[in-house]
């Protein structure tokens, strides 16, 4: 490399206005989208901040009812809240997907996704309240602007602009012999002027990178910081050795720039574009039959059953039941059969859940095995991992929502069976079990 | 300076022995051989296809011989001349239109591992005519002219010892052309060897210690224009087109 | 003009980087037009057997209680239209299964982009990429130098001593490339026509139509603008570089930024604070399940002077049923007020979006590519409301049933499976191409106006020209 060439370059760079301005747009743009997802992420926060405000609220008044020796709410009579079945019926629990540290840095799939739910025992993983947020439709098509949006699909455009005419303005204006008669190795020249873009570039983004970073999550989150830095540069990197050759082969500025601008089309439009057509042929949007099935017909056949089958598939399905108190007077153990029919349920949508998973997860090792030559699908699900925002994250989300309504089932059929009592003191014990830290 | 001039004057700068030099089945050069002495503005009058520029090409390296051989020597230490050593003024001089010309020239150097202070720079450019006014104006208002003087100031900035100079004077004015001519002996007259390639008759004859006439790549006429008038120029190149 | 119109085409055609070109998008085209189709036949078949098999299981339900029905409910799957192949639209964002049971409304969920990782930035490979994204580039690289080239090759000058005037020079090439664009398009819905023969009627003709003007006059403003600004500014270099800097605005950057300015304009509640305010709303009505509600009993005893009885078991009918039915008809109330206004603020928003092809026209491009494939908005909305209206329809039915049903004479409270099989499924019609051209009229003549005022400019310029330079 050749020092003064690169440092000439900037002269060349703040002259060429189309230049200068385009790179100032970007870096506003930039600014734009990370305030733009940094407002998403605190209007995610108030919600759910409400959220918790009001499961506190509801618990509060479960507490207040225990203080004041009230059953339950006055219209609800039959509701008793010192039966355990009322008391975890009346001790409500959300699910929670909080946007993580990096999110300003990368949206990914989270509009796809809802990010809260209120588990109860009759609650599944597919249930229509995990739809995502609302949102216009005709927007979401379009996409946000989004910071990875900007460096994964924009930056190689910025490049683009910033580059096209590097040693071709000269071949368009004929003093590219010129170069050669003045510079003994004209590539040398070439990658001079190349690297400047390519450092003003990377500096940039990393720089917003760092502070973005650094400003939400701390020096903890370093590791991933770093890691979204290294695949950002690798991207941009791998982006402008194709430019690189172009700019050595074109024979002027409007063929580099039109080669430039089909590579990006084809790597950013055309393979994913195909990629999600045939994975959509060959895996055609789920209706989810097996699930709604599970979700209805079959929870509908388990109502019909009688008390004994229900009995023999709870004791099937949780085998420790046998030995709780409820099983030996046959009044009671009537009533916490009918009242445990939910989490059989429960069993029945983790098995259809799972089928789903299954169904999607095939879908996803044929677009992982695209990889090899779609890089950009590949980049943007890795840089959605890196922020949680890829179907990985909402998955486990899903599995965490899952795990609640499991944790509230379990819960409820340990204590109605083994005929506890609830009173303050237990209330409070279910309030810590139903969290899912614990 | 001038002793230095005298000295070397006799040696040999560029010598081409039996080129020849085809593109896909068109004979570019055929059996070229041609010698300019240090401190000799050489003249190459042809028509189109004569084979003028690729002469240019070939001593530039930007393409090579088929067959013979090429030689550019020092007239001092009888060194090779490298490219670094080279200077060329293409038919047109389009410099970047978004720097001015003493930031062309600065940047041009500077490709070239040269550095010049700011009066150093300015000093080059009026030593090759032009304007000081001129000096720190955007290249997108010069003339062609002007435009040429810069690039003439990008090689002489670099002490070339060879000028190879591709069709300098078309589209030039008189007064312009005549400037150039100017110009070139100057540079000549500091001990510079000049390759001119050109269609301007008069031009040549007007600049130029010797002159040769190119026709279907061969060498086919040289002379010193001091032994013919430009009218009897005029004429034998004619001659030779018609033949 | 016929000549240089003719010479052009020549010119083309003996044009190698061009021929490749045009066999490529030939070829590409064929290929996504044969898999659209078939990808979206696939999703009709799946859409019609998940159907069927949510019917079967609703005739195969046997004698049943009439409210449990109601709340075993049904399914309404989002259907696809032959013509979701050209533009697939807002139907992978949208979820594509809306339960329809008593008491509550659900939303359509299972969006198709929820169920695998993320594949691409700009929708799949359909007819509509290749149309908005890939076609309208290739022509600005077509036609950023036709005046240019002509300058600098001379031809120029010669073709006006020849008797041509420059303005008919220059139409006659933006026609060229227009004629070019329009075979590719004719190509398209001829395939369209082709491979859905069977299926295609007047008004996927008329859409089909649509979805072609739409189309030929966005690349009337591509042509003509990437035409006016190399006359503006005569350089090859800066005329491709600011036409592809305005393609890349009017394409990527401003259909998203505008997009989320629109939501801003008028903002939505977010989903949690909307159940929440009907929740709210919802407490204020009849609960129908809650025996010691005191609305309930202002209805018994309403119910009783009707029937000149009193007490419910002297009613010839089921007091529940109409309980019921009354709870249900609040909640479509509160559903009407919270999801009305959350209807109306996305129509708001799409409305405000369709301004912007004032500064964009590819909104009005999309607009309008969306509604002709019927996969805009507001078919989305249009489907969600008229599932609605079937699931009032339905549950009314029920509760009627429930009401009214002969079982109480029977002396059970199951209703016959004939009664079951007897109600209909929920089949949605689209909305018609005329109601359709009204909501769209706005984007019609933005790429109208785009392509006139450009064309006007384009003829003022090549006016100017020849008394100033030539």
């Amino acid at each position: 490399m050749n020092l003064n060439i690169f440092k000439y370059e900037l002269k060349h760079f703040y002259r060429n206005k189309a230049k200068f301005y385009s790179y100032i747009v970007f870096m506003f743009l930039s600014l734009y989208a990370l305030i733009n997802v940094y407002n998403i992420k605190e209007k995610q926060l108030d919600t759910i901040n409400e959220i918790y405000n009001k499961q506190e609220q509801e618990r509060l008044k479960v507490i207040n009812w225990y203080e004041n020796n009230q059953t339950g709410p006055d219209d609800k009579s039959w509701v008793n809240i010192n039966d355990p079945f009322w008391a975890i019926l009346y001790n409500p629990t959300y699910v929670i997907k909080e946007p993580s540290e990096l999110y300003p840095l990368g949206i990914g799939q989270s509009e796809q996704y809802g990010f809260y739910k209120q588990t109860k025992r009759w609650s599944s993983t597919y249930d229509t309240d995990m739809a995502e947020e609302i949102s216009n439709y005709e927007r979401l098509i379009n996409g946000s602007v989004d910071f990875s949006f900007l460096i994964i699909f924009l930056l190689p455009v910025l490049y683009i602009i910033l580059t096209y005419n590097i040693n071709t303005l000269e071949k368009d204006l004929y003093f590219h012999k010129l170069i050669s008669v003045q510079c003994i190795k004209v590539k040398k020249w070439l990658i001079s002027r190349l690297l400047f873009y390519l450092t003003l570039i990377l500096v940039s983004i990393n720089s917003l990178i760092i502070t973005v970073g650094l400003t939400s999550g701390g020096f903890e989150i370093m590791g991933q910081i770093l890691k979204l830095i290294f695949l950002s540069n690798i991207y941009i990197f791998s982006f402008s050795i194709i430019f690189y050759f172009i700019n050595i082969k074109s024979k002027n500025s409007s063929s580099s720039s039109f080669k430039m601008i089909s590579i990006w089309m084809i790597f950013c439009v055309i393979i994913p574009g195909s990629v999600h057509q045939y994975a959509n042929y060959k895996y055609p949007g789920n209706f989810m039959t097996d699930f709604l099935d599970t979700n209805r017909k079959e929870t509908y056949e388990v109502f019909k059953l009688d008390n004994i089958d229900l009995h023999n598939l709870l004791i099937e399905l949780y085998p420790r039941l046998e030995n709780l108190d409820n099983f030996k007077d046959q009044n009671l153990k009537a009533q916490a059969i009918r009242r445990s029919i939910s989490a059989i349920i429960n069993q029945m949508n983790i098995h259809a859940a799972n089928e789903i998973e299954i169904q999607n997860e095939n879908k996803n090792k044929l677009i992982k095995s695209s990889y090899i030559y779609n890089p950009v699908s590949f980049v943007q699900n890795l840089w959605n991992s890196y922020t949680e925002t890829d179907y990985y994250a909402y998955k486990s989300y899903r599995f965490q929502v899952q795990k609640s309504i499991t944790v509230r089932n379990e819960l409820m059929l340990e204590e109605i069976w083994n005929s506890k009592v609830s009173d303050k003191k237990t209330y409070l014990k279910y309030i810590q079990t139903l969290k899912l830290d614990n | 300076m001038h002793l230095i001039t005298i000295f070397v004057n006799k040696k040999l700068v560029i010598q081409l022995k039996n080129i020849q030099k085809k593109f896909k089945n068109k004979i570019a050069l055929k059996n070229l051989n041609l010698e300019i002495k240090s401190g000799e503005i050489y003249g190459l009058l042809g028509a189109n296809g004569a084979g003028k520029s690729t002469t240019i090409n070939l001593l530039l390296g930007f393409i090579k011989a088929d067959n013979g051989s090429i030689c550019m020597k020092d007239p001092i230490n009888n060194l090779k001349i490298k490219r670094d050593k080279l200077g060329y003024i293409p038919e047109n001089v389009n410099l970047y239109p978004y720097l001015s010309g003493i930031e062309n020239l600065d940047y041009f150097s500077k490709i070239a591992n040269l550095h010049f202070n700011k009066s150093q720079l300015e000093e080059i450019l009026i030593s090759c005519g032009l304007q000081e006014d001129s000096i720190h104006k955007l290249i997108s208002g010069y003339s062609k002219g002007m435009r040429q003087k810069v690039g003439i100031a990008i090689a002489y900035a670099k002490k070339a010892k060879i000028y190879l100079l591709d069709e300098p004077a078309s589209g030039l004015d008189p007064y312009s052309s005549n400037e150039l001519s100017i110009l070139l002996k100057k540079l000549k007259n500091q001990g510079s060897t000049i390759l001119m390639a050109s269609h301007d008759i008069f031009r040549v004859r007007e600049t130029c210690d010797k002159i040769g006439i190119l026709k279907g790549g061969e060498l086919v006429k040289e002379m010193y224009s001091k032994d013919v008038t430009s009218k009897q120029l005029e004429e034998l190149y004619l001659d030779f087109m018609k033949n | 003009m016929l000549t240089i119109f003719k010479n052009e085409w020549k010119a083309f055609l003996r044009n190698k980087i061009f021929l490749f070109f045009s066999i490529f998008f030939v070829l590409l085209l064929i290929i996504t037009t044969y898999f659209g189709i078939l990808q979206n036949n696939q999703q009709i078949i799946n859409q019609k057997s998940a159907q069927d098999h949510i019917r079967n299981q609703w005739d195969e339900m046997g004698p049943y209680n009439a409210h449990s029905a109601a709340h075993f409910g049904t399914y309404a799957f989002k259907p696809n239209s032959i013509l979701s192949s050209l533009d697939e639209g807002v139907n992978a964002v949208t979820g594509i299964v809306l339960r329809l049971e008593g008491h509550k409304q659900n939303d359509a969920a299972f969006s198709e982009s929820s169920q695998s990782l993320f594949v691409s930035q700009f929708g799949k490979f359909k007819i509509s990429l290749l149309f908005q994204f890939i076609i309208p580039l290739f022509l600005i690289f077509f036609s950023y130098n036709i005046y240019t080239s002509e300058i600098t090759s001379g031809r120029l000058k010669l073709l006006i001593v020849q008797g041509n005037s420059f303005k008919k020079i220059i139409f006659s090439k933006i026609l060229t490339l227009l004629s070019l664009a329009g075979i590719l398009l004719l190509f398209s819905v001829l395939f369209q026509l082709l491979f859905n023969f069977n299926q295609i009627g007047v008004e996927e003709l008329l859409r089909l139509s649509i979805f072609f003007l739409a189309y030929i006059l966005y690349y009337s403003i591509i042509i003509s603008f990437t035409v006016l600004i190399s006359l503006l500014l005569k350089n090859n270099t800066s005329a491709l570089s600011l036409t592809l800097i305005c393609w890349f605005l009017w394409t990527i950057f401003f259909p998203k930024t505008i997009g989320s300015f629109t939501e801003d304009l008028t903002p939505q509640s977010s989903r949690f604070l909307l159940q929440s305010n009907m929740d709210e709303d919802r407490e204020k009505g009849i609960d129908g399940h809650n025996p010691e509600d005191v609305r309930i009993k202002e209805l018994e005893a309403k119910v009783l002077r009707e029937y000149n009885v009193d007490s419910l078991s002297q009613l010839p009918i089921n007091f529940s049923g109409i309980l019921l039915q009354a709870d249900e008809d609040y909640g479509n109330k509160v559903w009407d007020k919270h999801y009305g206004l959350l209807y109306s603020n996305l129509l708001k928003q799409k409305k405000h979006y369709q301004i912007s092809g004032l500064i964009n026209p590819f909104a009005s491009l999309q607009n309008l590519s969306m509604a002709s494939s019927g996969t805009d908005l507001i078919h989305h909305l249009d489907f969600l409301s008229k599932a609605e209206l079937y699931r009032r329809k339905f549950i009314k039915t029920l509760n009627n049933e429930y009401t009214y049903g002969n079982f109480k004479i029977d002396g059970g409270n199951l209703s016959s499976s004939d009664f079951f099989k007897s109600i209909d499924d929920f089949n949605y019609n689209g909305l018609s191409i005329h109601k359709i051209i009204v909501k769209y009229t706005l984007d019609i003549l933005f790429l109208i106006s785009w392509t006139a005022i450009l064309l006007l400019l384009i003829n003022a310029k090549t006016k100017k020209y020849l008394i100033n330079e030539s």
